[in-house]
């Protein structure tokens, strides 16, 4: 049986003495795509940036592709687009081509330099992601949602096997949010890589994720779809009349 | 008009303190646009200011113990920059605070040194303001020794820097020791702000840090070019301004950042037609 890229146990997090999140235990298997779902302010990032090693944990487990987040050293095994992906593109002086072809970073030694084959890949995953023609542009020229798929570009240009994407489809209209779940599907499903995504699209994603981890500081759910829709603690949690309005937006996921 | 001015630049050019000006300048000009670069995409463009602060502190105890102003500020610059790191990282005190804080301190040590040692005297207020006319072989050579390591540093962490410029968890999940690199980062500012200082002075020495680096961002299309840009901005301005404070009889620090400044307006100037067409 393969080995699980995520392993949590009895994991919290403590911030400043208020505790962000308490007793989570949950997998992420090869091939999997798990929805990170919970309400505003309820530890969905904290708990990404966690699973990263970018913030320590107070309590339990974590370990990631067999390692500790803290020590981890497998850093082509990954692909990251952060909430604010970004955060400082405003007036950032570097083209898509070149925000792109850093993430390619983690395959170099010191000292770290790019190779045609490099660029070639850079190439090549623009063009999959249909933003080829924006290779040359500065990044603080593009929209909210031509950015979000040049970060995922970066993400995924160094054929990561695990992705974490904290909510990429914030700055997208409702069209464009569907084409960008297809295109993660795809990635699933025909690529093989496991997706671990923070979404507040409970209603859809169900139709493109395998499995639902539904937080609010402490874990109110862990599974499949079709078990969310029958859960007596999702129930519990938002009343019958709302989970069956969710489970209807979920389509095939939960019959 | 023109043959005239020609004339005497020429002229200056003969005189080996004009020479030295040139030389020690134009290494400083270089290590501070690409470190103001990354500085200014980090919005820590202002610890040049805070550590020309802390040499000032430096410099008056060096003069008060009858040491090497230069020399002496050197470590002490260096552990100011930790310092500064430090609280604005694990201490959680916000950067601009940490800057601020430090560069206070730096202040009102120099200033009591002074008050101690008998009030401020012409040694301390040529920091202040600098001279770059009178700057000493081994100063030049000390330039020369920074920019080779400022230059190394930019060529060898490139990437790295250029990721922790952008965003700093995405560079640590890309691999990147960004505690290390923003270490060396601040080690190398510290150096060039102990020796822009004879360039400049103490209180215009941030503006060789900023300016070039700010000027460049209006006008470049790659990150590539934007340091290239800053360095091209840099150089002409200490160029002119040593040769025009020299001809007119001005201040050299104050003209450098006259000519840094007018270039920044040109940048902006073209980077709004730039917008518009």
């Amino acid at each position: 049986m393969p080995m699980n890229l995520i392993e949590v146990s009895g994991l919290s997090v403590n911030q400043g003495g208020t505790e962000i999140l308490k007793g989570l235990d949950f997998v992420v298997a090869p091939g999997d795509f798990l929805a990170l779902v919970g309400p505003n302010g309820s530890g969905k990032s904290t708990l990404l940036k966690c699973l990263l090693g970018l913030i320590p944990f107070s309590a339990g487990e974590v370990r990631l592709f067999g390692q500790s987040p803290q020590d981890f050293t497998e850093h082509r095994r990954l692909g990251y687009l952060p909430q604010v992906a970004g955060g400082n593109a405003q007036g950032f002086p570097a083209t898509v081509r070149e925000i792109v072809a850093s993430g390619r970073l983690p395959l170099k030694r010191f000292p770290k330099k790019l190779d045609a084959g490099d660029w070639a890949a850079v190439e090549n995953i623009l063009a999959r992601l249909d933003i080829g023609h924006l290779a040359g542009r500065k990044i603080d020229r593009l929209s909210g949602g031509q950015r979000q798929r040049v970060f995922l570009a970066r993400a995924m240009v160094a054929e990561a096997e695990l992705l974490f994407l904290d909510e990429p489809t914030s700055a997208l209209d409702p069209g464009t949010r569907r084409s960008f779940y297809e295109m993660l599907r795809d990635i699933n499903r025909q690529q093989g890589r496991s997706i671990v995504m923070v979404t507040h699209d409970s209603g859809s994603i169900g139709e493109y994720a395998t499995t639902l981890l539904y937080i609010d500081h402490t874990q109110i759910f862990f599974g499949s779809f079709s078990e969310f829709c029958h859960s007596p603690a999702m129930t519990a949690y938002f009343g019958s009349h709302a989970q069956h309005l969710m489970c209807r937006q979920h389509g095939g996921a939960c019959q | 008009m023109i043959a005239e001015v020609f004339a005497q630049a020429t002229e200056a050019l003969q005189f080996s303190f004009i020479q030295r000006a040139l030389l020690a300048g134009s290494l400083v000009a270089v290590s501070c646009a690409l470190l103001g670069v990354f500085l200014v995409l980090r919005r820590f463009s202002m610890i040049g200011d805070g550590l020309g602060h802390v040499s000032f502190g430096a410099i008056g105890l060096a003069l008060m113990l009858g040491l090497h102003p230069v020399y002496a500020s050197i470590p002490v610059v260096l552990l100011g920059s930790l310092w500064i790191m430090r609280l604005a990282g694990r201490s959680g005190v916000q950067g601009d605070a940490a800057i601020g804080l430090t560069s206070a301190m730096g202040v009102a040590t120099g200033m009591m040194l002074a008050g101690i040692g008998g009030g401020f005297n012409v040694d301390l207020f040529s920091y202040l303001f600098g001279n770059i006319l009178v700057i000493s072989a081994t100063e030049v050579w000390l330039s020369l020794v920074l920019t080779v390591v400022v230059l190394l540093a930019v060529v060898l962490f490139y990437h790295d820097l250029f990721v922790i410029a952008f965003e700093e968890d995405s560079a640590q999940v890309l691999g990147v020791a960004a505690d290390r690199v923003n270490t060396l980062l601040v080690l190398c500012t510290a150096l060039t702000v102990v020796l822009s200082i004879r360039i400049v002075g103490i209180l215009l020495v941030s503006s060789l840090i900023i300016m070039p680096g700010v000027a460049a961002l209006r006008v470049a299309s790659g990150f590539r070019s934007t340091l290239l840009l800053a360095v091209v901005f840099s150089l002409f301005s200490v160029w002119i301004g040593i040769l025009v404070s020299y001809l007119l009889d001005l201040p050299t620090g104050a003209t450098i950042v006259f000519v840094n400044f007018f270039f920044f307006l040109g940048a902006l100037l073209v980077g709004r037609l730039g917008a518009r067409g």
